[in-house]
This record gives structure tokens, sequence and C-alpha cells, in this order.
């Protein structure tokens, strides 16, 4: 069963006034319990806003967003408790801290949901333990930790609130290659653990590559593509056309492709493209 | 070639006087020369961007000294002058545009530099045309997109006709449109117009576009090589927590398996004809 299903949602900004705008033009997704998605289109293609839906920050104008197969417009007043099913981190997350302490912080969702010390507390260590922390973070002033760390603190603070879904807009933007590695295997982790499903927005085609189950390709507020990460990788040139990419490794294949070698170009990954590139030249070898 | 900025011995420290921390720069001899195109690379923290900073004097030495054409940033008098020949581009397009209409904002530095109008004029058209963005020249700089914003930051600068232009990560809040068009531009102003580029970046493929490649660590320099001899550094890369460039990954593990392909590769294209030349070199034309 689905935990989150967006059915042919349609949004337009400024509804009746000249400025109106469609943003998301008929976007259907349906999202189980552990999957990894990303999300990729180039800078106003509607990402932003499609999140905005998964948690009732933005109501469609037709359409619906069910979770666990309850439409969550059906009591606008009990728009609150989505929010916590559906955990949102937006794009640099760390200015979103205003706590003195780590702990403070993190703890500051959960005490929120209205729920008792105790548990709270095994909460926010839990949290953070999921973005690799240790307890000696617990009393640390935020604002003295490095942008990597002080990023994965505003994480853990959805984290502790256990939502069933959690949304990452850009979560690696501006890390260093480790920060973004660390992150991207600890998100990897919680998802294994927890069976939380994930849902990545990514302008680096590689990351996506190496994490994701299935990709939405937004253009124009309309979904250009959906499906596994080959399948949609397959569409080099459109991809290009719509201001996006493909992985490195895929062109490295889709380049001796077009020099007339018949090579699978699906692969992705680094292992893939090795994989395949060691199938070309031993094949030969029996032939 | 001339050295267009020297720094001897460089340290800094913010109030070195009062604080008790390490340096943030640890004695950083550095010759950058007309014309070059060099990307700094390090982990978060390792100094890149206080270091870049000493370039147009926006930060000046706690010991040691920085000389632009050989005027020492520590002097007042000189730093108008350094300004308007090293110019700086930040992450964040959003920071860095001010006016309402692109030209006007683009017209910002001339204006303040005093030079004649119709002067201003040619200059802003001209550095609009070098970032592509002419066609825009009317719009407003909030409705472009974070790449099209980048390149009007860049023509700012260029309207200045600076030497050098310093980006400290200008692609990072890109999508890869604009992360593209970004760095064409700024490969072109390198190539065409000769001017010198100081690229601090977080992306290997980005640096791997430079002809020179600097890597930093606790503020000192860890490597100054080109890249080719930089990306064969992978212990040292991960030691310093940076990426090997996929492409040279991928060309490192074909090696392994005993297909011979050439070291040192960065770029897409050359993997591509390195693979279709052993290929045929093993079995004949394909």
């Amino acid at each position: 069963m689905a935990i989150i299903e967006l059915r042919t949602i349609s949004f337009r900004y400024g509804a009746g006034t000249p400025f109106e705008k469609q943003a998301l033009q008929n976007i259907s997704l349906s999202v189980d319990r552990g999957d990894f998605i990303g999300i990729i289109g180039h800078t106003g293609s509607g990402k932003s806003t499609l999140i905005r839906h998964f948690n009732g920050l933005l109501r469609p104008d037709s359409g619906q967003v069910l979770v666990n197969n309850e439409d969550i417009w059906k009591n606008p007043r009990q728009i609150r408790s989505v929010r916590f099913q559906i955990g949102l981190v937006f794009q640099y997350p760390e200015t979103q801290i205003f706590e003195d302490t780590v702990a403070q912080d993190i703890a500051y969702g959960p005490k929120n949901m209205g729920l008792d010390q105790e548990t709270i507390n095994q909460r926010v260590l839990e949290a953070l333990h999921f973005v690799g922390l240790d307890d000696s973070y617990l009393d640390r002033n935020p604002f003295r930790m490095s942008g990597g760390e002080m990023r994965r603190v505003a994480i853990a603070g959805v984290m502790a609130m256990k939502p069933a879904v959690l949304v990452l807009d850009e979560p690696t933007a501006g890390l260093d290659p480790e920060g973004r590695r660390n992150l991207l295997k600890h998100i990897e982790q919680y998802r294994r653990k927890t069976n939380t499903a994930i849902i990545m927005v990514s302008h680096s085609m590689e990351d996506i590559a190496e994490h994701v189950q299935r990709v939405l390709v937004l253009d124009k507020g309309k979904t250009a593509f959906e499906g596994s990460v080959p399948s949609v990788f397959a569409h080099a040139d459109e991809l290009m056309q719509l201001g996006l990419d493909v992985p490195q490794m895929t062109k490295v294949l889709l380049g001796l492709k077009a020099k007339g070698y018949s090579v699978d170009t699906s692969a992705v990954t680094m292992d893939q493209a090795e994989h395949e590139l060691l199938r070309l030249f031993e094949r030969k070898d029996h032939e | 070639m001339s050295a267009l900025i020297e720094t001897k011995n460089l340290h800094f420290q913010y109030l070195h006087h009062q604080s008790q921390n390490e340096w943030i720069l640890n004695g950083i001899d550095l010759t950058i020369r007309n014309g070059e195109f060099i990307a700094i690379l390090g982990s978060n923290g390792c100094g890149k961007s206080t270091l870049a900073k000493h370039f147009n004097a926006l930060l000046t030495p706690s010991d040691g000294t920085v000389l632009v054409n050989g005027r020492d940033t520590n002097d007042e008098k000189n730093q108008f002058e350094i300004r308007k020949t090293i110019g700086m581009v930040f992450q964040n397009p959003d920071n860095q545009l001010i006016s309402t209409i692109v030209e006007e904002d683009v017209a910002f530095a001339p204006e303040n530099l005093g030079i004649a109008p119709s002067e201003i004029r040619s200059r802003v058209n001209w550095a609009l045309d070098a970032v592509d963005m002419l066609d825009y020249k009317r719009h407003t700089p909030f409705k472009l997109s974070g790449g099209q914003k980048q390149r009007v930051a860049i023509a700012g600068i260029l309207a200045m006709r600076p030497q050098c232009i310093v980006l400290d990560e200008p692609t990072s809040m890109l999508d890869p449109k604009g992360r593209s068009d970004v760095m064409k531009t700024i490969c072109r102003l390198n190539r065409e117009l000769g001017i010198t580029i100081v690229l601090i970046t977080h992306h290997m493929e980005e640096a791997a576009r430079a002809k020179r490649v600097i890597l930093m660590d606790q503020g000192q320099i860890a490597s100054d090589d080109t890249p080719e001899n930089t990306f064969e550094q992978i212990e040292l890369l991960k030691k310093l927590k940076l990426d090997v460039p996929q492409i040279t990954e991928l060309t490192h593990r074909m090696r392994q398996h005993g297909i011979l392909i050439p070291k040192r590769m960065v770029q897409i294209d050359q993997c591509v004809d390195a693979l279709a030349a052993a290929l045929e070199e093993r079995y004949g034309h394909y």
C-alpha cells in the first residue's frame, strides 16, 4: 500500500491575478514504505512547488494528495498532523537552526508533537546517531559547528519526528565531497533501518544514479519521465534538452555507442560502467 | 608570463592578536601569473575562501605579504586599484545583484569607477555579450534562472575590465544546465580574453578543466600541479577528504584489469577516445 500518493495534482500560483502561473500540471506519484525516489528538473521546473504538496504546505487546485489512503485535505483543520508524518527538509536547512544546543534544536519537533520528556530524549539521541554524530555533540552550540555538521543536525531534527516519509531538497548542495558522501551514506542507512521512504531533490545526476531507485523528471510543471534510474537516463538527448544531464559514466558509454560499438548504455554508476566495459573488452576476445 | 598575484609566507587569523586559535592560513607561498586558469580544491574549512579573499584585499594578511601587480594589499592606498584588477564572484547569485534591470546592474561598477557614460554603455554591452546574456539586458535579474543570474554577476565584474576573476563556488547552487553554462563562460573568458581565472570548487569535474590545480589542507598548500598529475594522487586526495573525478577512477580501474589506456585522464571525450583506441588496437577496426 502506498504511504503517500499524488493523484493528478495541478497547482497555479496567483490564480485569478494577472500573474497567474501554472506551476504543476497533472502530476501523479505513488511512494511505498522504504522507497528511495529522486526528483530532478531544471530551476523553475516545479520541484520545490511539488514537495510543498507532500505535507500540505500548498493545497492543489485539483487532484488529491493521499497519505495512508486518506485525502490530507479532507479535514483541513487536521493538516498539522500530516506535517509530523511527512518530514520536509528544505534547501540549506542549517539556516533554520535557532536553539543554543544541538539537543534542544533536535528536540524542537518532537516537543511540538507533545511527546513526554523521556521519549523526546530518546528520539534526540537516536536521530543524532542516524546522521552520524555522537553524544558529545548534544550540548554543543550548533552555531560553532561546521556547515556540514550543522546540516546534519538540521536533518536530525526532522528525523526525530519519526516521519513515514522524509523529503530532502538538495541535501548535499555546497558540501565538500566527503561531506556529501557521508550524508548520503547516513540517509541510506537510516532508510534501511527504519524503512522510511526517502524523496530527494538533487541536481547531481551522479548522486541520483548512485542512490535512488526511481526518478521523477519534471519539466515546466509536468512529468517528463518517470521510472527506474536506467530507464530515465536512457533518454539522454531529451534530458539534455530539458537542461539536465546524465551521469558521467552513462556519457562514456554513449560516447562509445556513437563510435559504433554495441554497448549497453543503461549503466549509471561506476561499478555498472566498469562491468559493461569489461564485458565489451572480453566478449570480443571470444569472437 | 608576469606575476599577477604573489603571496609570501601568508598567515591569517581573525583578530590574530587576541586569538588563541590556529592559523586559518598557515604560510601560503603562491604565485599566480597573468592568463592562468587555476582551480583551488579542499574540504570545508581548509581556508580556500579565506585565501581567495586575500587576492583582492577583502582580507589582509596577519603576517606575510600579498602583492597584486607588485602592490602590497596591506597598503590602503593600493586597495582601490587592486579591487579593479581582481574581481570576485560568490556562491549565491541572489546576494550579488542589486539593480532591477540587468544592464543597470552590470553598469554599477563602471559607474562607481567614474567612467564616461558612452564608455559605460559599450562596456556593458561587451560584458553581457561575453557571458552570452546580451538578449536579457532589459530584463529583471530576479526572474532569471540561477545560471543566468550568475553570468550577469560575472558580467558585472567584467565591466570593470579586471585582469583576474576569482570565483568562489560559483556553481554550487545551480542546476546542471546552469552549471555547464557558467563553466563554459569561465573557460571562454580565460581562453579568448586571456582573463586570469581562480576557481574555487567542490566539483572535481570542474577543477579538471583548469590548467593548474591547487589542493589545500588546514591552511597550507598540499599540492600544486596540473589536473592530470593532481588526480593521480589518489591517496592524497582521499586523505584531504576529496574525490577523484569519476573519469579518472574509471580509467584507473580499467588499467587494473589490464586494459592499456593512458593514465592521467580527466575528460569524458579523452576517455571515450582512449577506450575506443584500446578496443581497436586489440581487435582491429570495428
